[in-house]
């Protein structure tokens, strides 16, 4: 072959490459909420996703990208706009903020890492996210869910005696998260606390408080060619005193750069309590027990996951399985 | 010389401006890393432009861009083509008495291709989603389009594609040269150990570099036209691809270019300690045959950099023994030339310094590379920046000063103008004992278990305490940059004022010197040469006492007893003085 033959030959090749993956082109795109992504920013954001989300959340952004298969919780499918901290009422559309927040501090415990990447690809990412669902030109994001002032500062004992009752007890402006978490007393104790709280006897000779069961879960597991889910999974409501919960550090380290303290990890239980998680079964309990009852809920569920790793932890566990031998 | 002239010295010059040209911006991305390892995510001053989003602050992708292109450029494009490309080309012809390599159009064709590559890999900055970010290796499933979509992937791909095609045509053409060119009487036994270097690592060249070029092609198969020979998980559902397939590939050419590195390099120790010693090389013949065993074994070696990749126990006994093994012939070049530097009446010219510095850089990364030989301590190294340090010292750091001891040493010849030997010796010496700094400094971190690529290592709390020691490391790194100004201002400085070469400087007796011009003409030999001895017949008793000199070119008959002073004449007249 001679000289400019070879030459050309090696052209052509790259020449081929260049051709073999062109860059998306967009659209402005018009949200129901009336604001309109510029195509700069979407195009910008279709880089940062690629760059950062897409090994995992797959290209199409479908949960199912080639470092995301058997990763347990599964990484979310943008294609439903279905999430799972959203800030809002669980099912709506997430405010930009919640987003923002995921992705600044991550998923604790997962391999949604925090991103420290440049505010605006941030922005721009998060703007991109929207192309996946119609459900953004079709529906305004929920009314955001803010945190109230905690009327139990400086009476922190008080606030988890009573966020005990509000988690074991159903009715009553009480949560009974226990009917899917764990219980967290023995028996004889979980049964004196209901005959004190509803004024009767409780049978619980019948039921095992102990054993969290896997509830249904709208996030899929695999999908199809268009992306839809042909197999949903299952979750398993967190054990507080065992499961690493996604949106709470443990005190003392660093999140968002500043150190996180008590106060701010109480914060954040208040949140995912108040607005519930978008696709599992963990409703949204803002306006549906009074607002005193979810603080202290968020102070004894702050109490148990104190307790994560600890050998009292273990003793407490311990000690909560003995008082179910005798039932069977 | 014209710019498409095939003259081998024309070709040399051409490799040397575009391997200078991508030393120095392998040298700026390496920088970058540093600058990040130090101030993870602070703005760069002055990179604001090419980096809008985050003011000048390296970003992950940037980051990973960033010290790809860097052992990629580095390798294929910067250490390389000056060795082979600019030094071989120069030197081999002129070492053997030939008047050219034997394919002269190949070599200037091999330049062409390789320019090519060059320009593709220069693209790449400037394409959406950025060049090639799956690390120098190219391991897949990170370069496959899932996990480095962009279209710079591709193209740095096809770029190491011609890089390894030129490298094949010039190790065919040195080895076919040295084969079939070599000057009347110029022997196997006496070649220089550069010209031994040199042929040893192009037939390397000629072995291995189509196992990359065949994995290279592969991975573009696979990127481009959706097969799948290293897709992750193919072979679990019947397709029939593996990445550790291309780990076997990529490595049974990576270690080998690890000699084709440093063979040339340890050729031009070789004969630098011999010259500037004044002695002839001790164990001439056993140095050459050290350098042929390290070539036999090179290939056998590989799989050392796969202990921690799933490949069987089994096997990784068999190569941790050959590579531990592979050790015993470079301690017996290493020996040789402690044996010659014994006694010799050493002169620590500016090549003779890089020399020295060279042997004490490789002799370190040789000894921190056995304990990535022995499995037990490869496996909690390997993934650390002891392997960085490790391999800094012996293809980064000894390539490198084996590249400039050529430069300042031929030099003269190349140009006909000789080099300031006090800025080349502030060079020299500045340099190695930075080079000490920086991947001491890297070795350090790695033994305390930093691991290698990481974004910002700080983000784990176990290193933590290692921001000291790598901000140390980086004021080394930019100390090191900043005195490779004294070579830019002594090669601009002689190109335009320097003052003429004289014949032979360094007062050797290579064919280069004694029997050519400076620079060279076309064809290099007014006639050619007829080889009598050994390229170091330094200090030779008889030489002394009938020319008055301790060296004596290699194709000068040395005259004849002074039975009377015509004889005298007649000798000095064919010899040096036919070529001046």
């Amino acid at each position: 072959m001679s000289a400019p033959r070879f030459l050309l030959a090696v052209l052509s090749l790259s020449l081929a490459a260049c051709s073999s993956r062109t860059a998306p082109t967009f659209e402005p795109l018009k949200l129901a909420d009336g604001r309109v992504v510029p195509a700069a920013t979407l195009s910008r954001g279709h880089a940062v996703y690629t760059h950062y989300c897409a090994s995992c959340h797959g290209e199409r952004g479908d949960g199912q990208g080639p470092a995301g298969r058997g990763m347990r919780p599964v990484p979310r499918s943008f294609r439903q706009g279905l999430f799972k901290f959203g800030g809002v009422a669980a099912g709506e559309l997430p405010t930009d903020d919640a987003l923002k927040r995921t992705l600044r501090r991550g998923l604790h415990g997962t391999p949604m890492f925090a991103w420290d990447v440049p505010e605006s690809d941030v922005e721009a990412v998060v703007q991109y996210l929207k192309t996946f669902s119609p459900r953004w030109k079709e529906e305004a994001p929920g009314q955001p869910l803010g945190v109230t002032p905690d009327p139990w500062k400086g009476r922190e004992a008080e606030a988890v005696e009573r966020g005990r009752v509000a988690y074991h007890v159903s009715g009553g402006g009480n949560a009974g998260c226990a009917s899917c978490h764990v219980a967290y007393l023995p028996r004889a104790e979980l049964a004196a606390l209901m005959e004190k709280s509803l004024g009767r006897k409780v049978d619980l000779s019948k039921v095992d408080p102990y054993t969290a069961q896997p509830r249904e879960s709208e996030h899929p597991l695999e999908v199809d060619a268009q992306g839809e889910p042909t197999l949903l999974g299952k979750v398993l409501p967190p054990d507080f005193l065992f499961h690493r919960l996604r949106t709470v550090w443990p005190e003392g380290d660093k999140v968002e750069g500043t150190p996180y303290t008590a106060e701010r990890q109480r914060e954040d239980l208040y949140r995912v309590i108040t607005a519930g998680v978008g696709g599992a079964a963990m409703p949204t309990w803002k306006g549906a027990i009074p607002e005193e009852n979810l603080w202290a809920l968020a102070y004894y569920v702050q109490s148990l996951a104190r307790l994560r790793d600890t050998d009292e932890a273990r003793e407490l566990k311990a000690r909560l399985r003995a008082s179910t031998m005798p039932v069977q | 010389m014209s710019l498409f002239s095939s003259d081998h010295k024309a070709v040399a010059r051409r490799y040397l401006w575009s391997g200078l040209g991508f030393l120095l911006l392998g040298g700026v991305l390496a920088l970058l890393i540093r600058w990040q390892w130090a101030l993870p995510g602070q703005p760069v001053p002055g990179l604001a432009w090419a980096l809008p989003e985050s003011h000048g602050a390296l970003t992950p992708p940037s980051y990973t861009a960033v010290f790809t292109m860097h052992g990629l450029i580095m390798i294929f494009f910067a250490v390389t083509p000056l060795l082979f490309g600019a030094l071989g080309h120069f030197v081999l012809p002129l070492a053997i008495g030939a008047r050219g390599l034997a394919f002269p159009r190949l070599s200037a064709l091999g330049y062409q291709v390789y320019a090519v590559g060059g320009v593709l890999v220069l693209a790449s900055f400037g394409v959406r989603l950025g060049p090639a970010s799956a690390g120098w290796t190219a391991y897949p499933p990170l370069s496959t389009p899932a996990f480095t979509p962009g279209l710079g992937q591709t193209l740095v791909t096809v770029a190491v594609l011609c890089a390894a095609a030129s490298a094949f045509l010039y190790g065919l053409n040195f080895v076919v040269t040295v084969v079939r060119c070599r000057a009347p009487g110029m022997t196997w036994g006496r070649l220089p150990l550069t010209v031994w270097g040199l042929f040893f690592a192009s037939v390397l060249n000629v072995l291995f570099v189509p196992v990359l070029a065949a994995a290279t092609a592969l991975l573009l198969m696979d990127r481009l036209l959706g097969t799948q020979f290293f897709i992750a998980g193919a072979a679990a559902v019947g397709g029939g691809g593996d990445p550790v397939v291309y780990q076997h590939l990529f490595w049974l050419f990576g270690h080998p270019e690890v000699y084709i590195l440093i063979l040339p390099a340890w050729g031009m120790v070789g004969d630098f300690v011999a010259f500037f010693s004044r002695r002839p090389a001790h164990g001439y013949r056993l140095t050459a045959g050290a350098m042929g065993a390290v070539t036999a074994l090179s290939g056998l070696v590989y799989a050392h950099h796969l202990f921690t990749s799933g490949m069987s126990p089994l096997l990784g006994r068999a190569f941790m023994v050959l590579t531990l093994i592979i050790s015993l012939p470079a301690q017996v070049m290493f020996l040789n030339w402690l044996m010659t530097l014994w006694r010799g009446s050493v002169r620590l010219t500016s090549p003779m310094l890089a020399a020295l510095g060279t042997m004490v850089v490789f002799g370190l990364g040789g000894i921190t590379g056995l304990a990535l030989g022995a499995v037990a301590t490869d496996v909690p190294l390997h993934g650390t920046l002891w392997v960085v340090g490790h391999f800094h010292l012996t293809m980064g750091a000894a390539s490198f000063l084996a590249v400039f001891a050529g430069l300042y040493f031929w030099f003269p010849k190349m140009y006909g103008r000789a080099m300031h030997e006090g800025l080349a010796k502030a060079h020299v010496l500045s340099s190695a004992v930075l080079f000490l700094g920086v991947f001491g400094g890297q070795l350090a971190a790695g033994y305390a278990g930093q691991l290698r690529r990481l974004y910002d290592p700080y983000q784990y709390t176990y290193l933590k305490h290692l921001l000291a020691l790598n901000q140390w490391t980086t004021v080394f790194a930019f100390l090191l940059g900043a005195v490779q100004v004294l070579f830019v201002v002594n090669l601009v400085w002689t190109l335009r004022r320097g003052r003429a070469a004289e014949q032979n400087p360094w007062e050797v007796g290579t064919l280069e010197w004694t029997s050519a011009l400076s620079p060279p003409p076309e064809g290099n030999f007014a006639t050619v040469p007829v080889v009598l001895r050994g390229p170091h017949a330094l200090s030779q008793p008889e030489v002394l006492e009938r020319l008055g000199r301790d060296w004596i070119g290699q194709a000068e008959p040395l005259p004849e007893p002074a039975s009377s002073e015509a004889d005298d004449a007649l000798g000095s007249v064919s010899t040096v003085g036919g070529a001046t």
